[in-house]
């Protein structure tokens, strides 16, 4: 699947790539907020690597309430 | 998040992941792996549809929009395939309408994307239980199976606890017994506990089957003869008397037995003396005889078809072998006891059954008594590809059995309360009998509950052909 849509040529695919790119979007976003999970249940928090963890899992967080934001194409 | 590793996953259950996006699917698989399941991850829904049935799936996690298939259409294929399977559906595009329908389709729960871990690792935790639990029921199931088992018969109900305690109290005393019940509700079980519990228990048993036999040979096969006796026997041979001196000698379907026959049989339980075939000397045996019979034999004494005498002298020690329809309560332990066996010898995984197959076999009418129950879940264990013998699984084996069965005839109705072949055998039935099979002896013989030979015996005597 690509997420570089070409010149819409109507509408309804227009309507389809951005529903794809957002679904690309959420699916990337879960990736990273994952891995993040996964990680701070295993890195001690006496560790600074969790301190680093919970930045990244605030921008990923963040990201994704933007998305929520973002209405249905 | 915690992991919470349970101890007894000597098994651990499978969890198919199928999403488009490989990323998402390696991270589930990481934190599936951690909460003990073995993981299949799989980023091409097509792929899955084909390999389903080889998967033998415990659960799914399922993205609901992947390219070619939709998550529901695959929720339906994995529900067809294994019902037991539990379902998980995620997406990005939270919509309550596709939740609503999920759920209905079977799924187990619906999480959007971002996944929340936390209640996806409680879903996992659920799940697991479930997967758990059943598999704990069967192995109490089986436990409580070995506990209510008696010298290979099986059963916790009152009937059947009945009969172990008889077995029990009459086996060190017996000489002679008559053991009556159903085709199929252990009535040689109870012969060989009878031998087992006996004095005689480190001596020789031996079975013989009265419908196998051909009648001119009965009396040859069961007190031998000299060489020369009649054409053919140019050795002289013990029978089965001789042999079995010293021990036991289960004569089982005794109601076939011919009625010349029956009085010589009547001579050696009475005196202990056969006499081989051309031999004028009789001989000294000592044989516990056993006798079993599916036959209501006073019917048979009244019909003229069976001794008076020698009745009364095999029922001195008469047990009953209750049917199945009897005691349905036994059935789970059943069940238990011979998924484990099969699971065993087809090197299955099988850990117990689906709920709706259990439902199946407690409403099953099992005229066949324990043998077909029996019969039934070997062909479900050979056929079964998942941990739970699903209901679909043992449809299929109950549909093989009742297309090998002939079409029911009045004489094997089971409200009667007359096992079959107790029904009025006259040469008018053996005709209609005859007639409704198209006259295939073997299949009239199935249908009044005779074997193929005791049915030509019948002809022969009544003189039909």
């Amino acid at each position: 699947m690509s997420d570089q849509p070409g010149p819409p040529q109507d509408n309804t695919e227009h309507v389809a790539g951005e529903r794809r790119r957002l679904h690309n979007v959420r699916n990337h976003l879960s990736i990273i907020l994952g891995y993040c999970d996964l990680l701070l249940a295993e890195i001690p928090d006496t560790d600074r690597k969790h301190a680093d963890l919970l930045e990244i899992r605030k921008a990923a967080a963040a990201a994704s309430a933007i998305l929520e934001g973002v209405p249905e194409p | 998040m915690t992991a919470p590793h349970d101890e007894n996953d000597d098994v651990p259950p499978v969890l198919l992941i199928v999403d488009d996006e490989p990323g998402m699917v390696a991270l589930l698989t990481r934190f599936a792996g951690d909460r003990g399941f073995t993981v299949i991850g799989r980023s091409g829904a097509q792929e899955v549809l084909a390999e389903l049935p080889t998967l033998k799936a415990d659960a799914a996690i399922v993205d609901l929009r992947m390219p070619g298939v939709s998550g529901l259409d695959l929720l339906k294929a994995i529900c067809d395939a294994d019902p037991s399977c539990q379902v998980i559906l995620m997406t990005a595009h939270a919509s309550v309408d596709s939740a609503i329908e999920a759920v209905k389709l079977g799924a187990l729960d619906y999480l959007s994307k971002p996944i929340d871990f936390d209640r996806l690792g409680e879903l996992l935790t659920t799940v697991k239980r479930g997967i758990d639990r059943r598999r704990l029921l069967l192995a109490v199931d089986s436990e409580m199976a070995s506990r209510f088992e008696f010298q290979g018969l099986i059963g916790r109900s009152a009937v059947m606890q009945q009969l172990f305690d008889s077995i029990r109290r009459l086996g060190p005393h017996v000489r002679t017994a008559l053991v009556t019940g159903e085709t199929g509700t252990g009535k040689e079980l109870v012969a060989r506990a009878l031998h087992r519990l006996g004095t005689r228990k480190d001596r020789t048993y031996i079975t013989c089957n009265c419908s196998a036999i051909v009648e001119t040979l009965f009396e040859s096969e069961l007190f031998g003869h000299m060489r020369g006796a009649f054409t053919g026997a140019t050795e002289a041979k013990a029978g089965l008397f001789e042999l079995a001196d010293g021990g036991t000698l289960f004569l089982d379907e005794i109601g076939e037995m011919p009625l010349a026959m029956q009085a010589k049989l009547l001579r050696v339980v009475e005196y202990g003396e056969v006499q081989r075939v051309g031999s004028t000397s009789p001989k000294k045996v000592s044989v516990h005889v056993i006798a079993a019979t599916n036959r209501n034999l006073l019917d048979e004494v009244a019909a003229g078809r069976f001794r008076q005498d020698l009745y009364y002298r095999l029922n001195v020690v008469e047990i009953a072998t209750p049917a199945l329809r009897d005691h349905p309560e036994d059935i789970p332990y059943l069940v238990a006891a011979f998924v484990k066996e099969f699971a065993a010898r087809f090197r299955k995984s099988l850990i117990g059954i689906s709920p709706g197959a259990e439902r199946v076999l407690q409403n099953s009418p099992w005229l066949g008594n324990v043998r077909e129950l029996r019969n039934t879940l070997e062909r479900a264990c050979m056929l079964s590809e998942s941990h739970l013998l699903s209901e679909r699984e043992l449809v299929a084996a109950m549909g093989a059995a009742l297309r090998s069965r002939p079409a029911p005839t009045a004489s094997l109705q089971p409200s009667s309360g007359l096992p079959p072949a107790a029904a009025e055998l006259t040469p008018d039935s053996l005709r209609e009998a005859l007639a409704l099979a198209g006259g295939n002896k073997s299949q009239a013989a199935r249908a009044l509950g005779l074997s193929r030979r005791a049915l030509y015996r019948r002809l022969e005597t009544l003189g039909i052909r």
